[in-house]
């Protein structure tokens, strides 16, 4: 029998504000425990919930980019239950009236099919602490709490891991191309559970579903939602029934594990949290908001295939959001060739960062951007070579030497002057009548050894390319008299 | 007979992780009694069922002008944030682990 996989995914991001949700205590990351709390987050008695303004525009950002409608009274509700991992017993949430709903997002697999992922609901909430368990005892560390969070949940919408694990993507793409979240899933910036069902192609109603949690990569996103179907179809397919459970990826076993059986569900009694009264947001805070965000990812793309980048060359850039920004600082310096100047940034540049064992990043080069087109520039133009490049580029990252000293001091000044080249070709040829004998009688190599010697003549320095053009003018083409 | 039975108690006692002493979940039943019948003390009020419920101290909303401004303020540092841990490893506060199987964990219980 075949099996339809029905998929949804709730996504939790931790917001890039400098204080937490509700309380004005830092918002950071990689401090010693418990010195980042304030007295909201840890609930001393009198002291009230005040709601982040940054944390509000962010959240009509991200509403924004999702397509979705953006609730324009805030609402917030207490999720009760009592847990050491937030000391008031209670989450403040948005259960009722979610900042943004009804949204979508469009997206591409790598065989270049398009699908949507309907979003249901995007809403803002704190985070928890930070919890260690041991052996038998658990360690709290409240600096996490209160730190802002928006969680996105859509439909059960989406049918293959391929999908789930694009569209996680695309969150991931998003919330860091507009700047509000770290989005760092290996840092838990952004963590990301699933629920997956099967049930027979041609059913019309939904398999039991199983809830996959605490996905910590978008390659563990794909291989656990698979795994999870494979797993409930063998169940179905030697005759048994799926049962209702939270399960986690095991990376070793490459499978979902049993974490608990849902058995009682679990009551939060939600109610309107009485701290917060409702806030008004204003059209002009909403498209305040709207205005000033950056710009969304498939802006990019459309803006470089504009430029004439491949695909490939595309995506090369769009992993990485500091590298486009770079990219972006490079095109203001108005490049005679983007792709020379992609090459030499994507691959060049990042060769050296990456040897660099992280001292050397985008944000700390000891050079411009115009440099960086200023070296790309020599090598479109022909003026140096790409041998040449190699060692103005070492220069350019090593001591921000300018490329054009760089070439001075290296003597790289290539001969452009067609006359000066044209006399050395005439040389070159006279000397070799039997390389032009050959050349005649179909040899191909010929022309490549002809110009090897016009520029040896030169020492390195006639421009490679045309010395080319006037040797194959010069021998005419191959199997004729000149 | 108790309209919260000690039965009841116990179990969402145990759901909750609260110990209770013995004797204490016969106590809450019978205040259970008593807050029963000052529920229904106020449901005998005529027309109460038609009051809006006050969520809010004020009818007023706030507005985006009284969202506070995202500037970080001195946090309490871990020597005050902990004073009133009795139990602790290192600056971490230590408790109980109610970590286990077929126990819910919250931080991964979402709704």
């Amino acid at each position: 029998m075949e099996y339809k996989a029905t998929i949804g995914i709730e996504i939790h991001v931790e917001l890039k504000t400098r204080s937490k949700m509700f309380s004005a205590a830092p918002n950071t990351y990689h401090e010693a425990p418990n010195s980042q709390a304030g007295l909201v987050d840890m609930s001393m008695p009198g002291t009230l919930p005040r709601l982040n303004m940054e944390a509000v525009r962010y959240g009509i950002q991200l509403a924004t980019a999702l397509n979705m409608q953006v609730d324009r009274t805030l609402y917030f509700d207490r999720k009760n239950y009592f847990y050491p991992d937030l000391p008031k017993g209670y989450q403040i949430t948005q259960q009722d009236h979610p900042i943004g709903s009804h949204g979508y997002l469009d997206l591409t697999l790598d065989d270049g099919s398009n699908f949507r992922v309907y979003v249901q609901r995007a809403h803002l909430e704190e985070d928890t602490c930070k919890q260690t368990h041991l052996a038998d005892v658990s360690l709290e560390d409240y600096n996490r709490c209160g730190v802002p969070l928006i969680e996105i949940v859509t439909e059960p919408c989406i049918s293959t891991a391929q999908q789930a694990a694009k569209y996680v993507e695309g969150i991931r793409e998003i919330v860091t191309y507009l700047g509000i979240s770290d989005g760092r899933m290996d840092e838990g910036s952004m963590r990301c559970d699933t629920n997956v069902s099967i049930a027979p192609v041609g059913s019309d109603h939904l398999g039991t579903k199983c809830e996959v949690k605490n996905l910590n990569t978008i390659q563990n996103v794909e291989a656990a939602i698979a795994c999870e179907i494979a797993r409930q179809q063998a169940i179905l397919e030697a005759g048994g029934t799926v049962e209702q459970e939270t399960r986690r990826y095991d990376e070793k076993l490459k499978q979902t594990v049993l974490m608990r059986k849902k058995t009682n569900a679990v009551d939060y009694k939600y109610f309107r949290e009485p701290n917060l009264p409702p806030f008004d947001l204003s059209e002009r805070f909403i498209q305040g908001a709207v205005s000033s965000m950056r710009k969304l990812p498939w802006v990019y793309r459309a803006e470089f295939a504009k430029l004439g980048l491949s695909n490939y060359e595309v995506e090369q850039l769009m992993k990485d959001k500091r590298l486009v920004d770079y990219f972006e600082r490079c095109l203001q310096a108005d490049p005679k060739d983007v792709k020379t100047l992609w090459s030499y940034l994507v691959v060049d540049l990042q060769s050296y960062i990456n040897k660099s064992l992280s001292q050397l990043t985008l944000d700390n080069l000891p050079f411009a951007p115009a440099d960086l087109v200023a070296l790309a520039d020599l090598v479109a133009t022909h003026a140096i070579n790409s041998k040449q490049a190699k060692t103005v580029m070492e220069d350019l990252v090593s001591r921000g030497v300018k490329p054009a000293q760089s070439v001075a001091e290296h003597g790289f000044e290539q001969i452009s002057d067609s006359g000066a080249i044209q006399a050395i070709v005439d040389e070159v040829v006279a000397a070799h009548p039997e390389a032009v004998e050959d050349w005649k009688h179909g040899k191909d190599r010929i022309l490549g050894f002809l110009v090897g010697q016009v520029l040896k003549a030169s020492h390195g320095k006639a421009n490679p390319s045309m010395a080319r053009e006037m040797v194959l003018a010069k021998i005419g083409p191959m199997g004729q008299r000149p | 007979m108790s309209r919260v039975s000690k039965e009841t108690i116990e179990e969402c006692a145990r759901n909750l992780m609260f110990e209770l002493s013995p004797g204490q979940a016969e106590l809450i039943s019978e205040e259970f009694d008593t807050l029963y019948g000052q529920l229904e003390n106020l449901a005998a009020i005529p027309g109460v069922d038609q009051a809006e419920p006050m969520t809010f101290p004020f009818r007023r909303h706030l507005t985006d002008a009284d969202l506070r401004a995202d500037e970080p303020e001195q946090p309490l540092g871990a020597e005050k944030a902990l004073a009133n841990s009795h139990s602790k490893i290192g600056d971490q506060i230590k408790v109980p682990k109610v970590v286990a199987h077929g126990q819910v964990d919250h931080t991964e219980e979402d709704m």
